[in-house]
């Protein structure tokens, strides 16, 4: 397998894991701890990576790491925001009638302003099944997030390589 | 040259930045509602839950207790950075086990509250999460300058070419 295939391979790889962990339930809340999900996909990205390109005597530095990460976070973060749109559409569920409803269960008066969005916002979910400013919003979330800790991932899984290839030397 | 400080103070102003974007966010909801939409940018890194989260001014900070503590323990110890490390000479990551004790520490307190050992304790999550928090820069900070002077490397061969 040349060095460009175990790239995109590895980025693949990576985006998986990233995704499988933000969509599954229960093992979602890994990402609560401050995207540890995130940061795990990254790690076994570039695990992966080392892994494979050993067997065609290519070294991955600190760039190919960073790089693995970062586009796996950008490719996750776009997965996920369109699986987020399509599951809203098919549910068609509203989660902010449900939001305002537990607000108003648990004793909290929202401000006129709040509210007055908040319904603008419902509007939207009745009238197209999902709300394009709240889907541009999760979009743009996930673009920033994903790849940050993914890098971060990345780079981490990097100083392990490192550290244990020092050792051996 | 590649200089190995712009690193350092490009990942010190991000997490610098970072905390003053946690804790001014419940001041500046006082003064606009329209800020709290910023809430959900860091509900994708925290839970968010209002009871695990420390209040300012009337405002709930957008990250638990765990996170405040990671995220404030890695502006301490990113300042901290080069007087606990010769800074500008050795520039390596130490052992992973040292990554290792906080991330058990960790995972310990969430199975003892799982297993109803002890009830939610907010100390404890602000201890491990900053316990975490303060050994993170010291394996980031050497990886991002690895990082940037490879593509500066890249970068000078390349013009040589």
């Amino acid at each position: 397998m040349s060095i460009n295939k175990i790239r995109i391979f590895s980025i693949f790889l990576s985006a998986f894991v990233m995704i499988f962990i933000s969509v599954m339930p229960i093992i979602s809340i890994i990402n609560l701890f401050c995207c540890a999900g995130i940061v795990i996909g990254g790690l076994i990205g570039v695990f992966y990576m080392d892994h494979k390109t050993k067997s065609i005597n290519y070294s991955i530095s600190f760039k190919d790491a960073g790089i693995v990460g970062a586009l796996s976070g950008i490719l996750s973060g776009i997965i996920l925001s369109i699986i987020t749109l399509a599951i809203t559409i098919i549910t068609r569920e509203n989660p902010i009638d449900a939001g305002i409803k537990t607000f108003e269960e648990f004793g909290f008066q929202l401000p006129n302003e709040v509210l007055n969005q908040l319904q603008s916002f419902s509007e939207e979910y009745s009238k197209y099944g999902f709300s394009f400013r709240i889907a541009l919003l999760n979009l743009l979330g996930n673009l920033i997030i994903y790849p940050i800790f993914g890098f971060l991932g990345g780079i981490l899984a990097m100083s392990f390589i490192n550290k244990k290839r020092q050792k051996i030397v | 040259m590649f200089k190995q400080h712009i690193t350092y103070f490009i990942f010190l102003l991000g997490i610098l930045l970072f905390n003053i974007f946690i804790y001014l966010l419940p001041i500046a909801c006082n003064y606009n509602d329209d800020f709290s939409i910023m809430y959900s940018v860091f509900g994708a890194v925290c839970h968010q839950i209002d009871s695990r989260s420390f209040h300012l001014f009337g405002g709930k900070l957008p990250v638990c207790f765990r996170c405040q503590g990671i995220y404030l323990a890695a502006l301490i110890s990113t300042l901290l950075y080069p007087f606990l490390k010769s800074f500008f000479k050795n520039y390596e990551s130490p052992s992973v086990l040292l990554l290792l004790v906080p991330v058990l520490l960790m995972i310990t307190d969430i199975l003892l509250e799982l297993t109803a050992v002890y009830k939610y304790i907010s100390l404890v999550k602000f201890v491990t999460g900053f316990s975490l928090g303060f050994v993170l820069p010291f394996f980031i900070l050497p990886g991002l300058k690895n990082f940037f002077e490879e593509i500066h490397i890249n970068k000078l061969q390349n013009e040589y070419k």
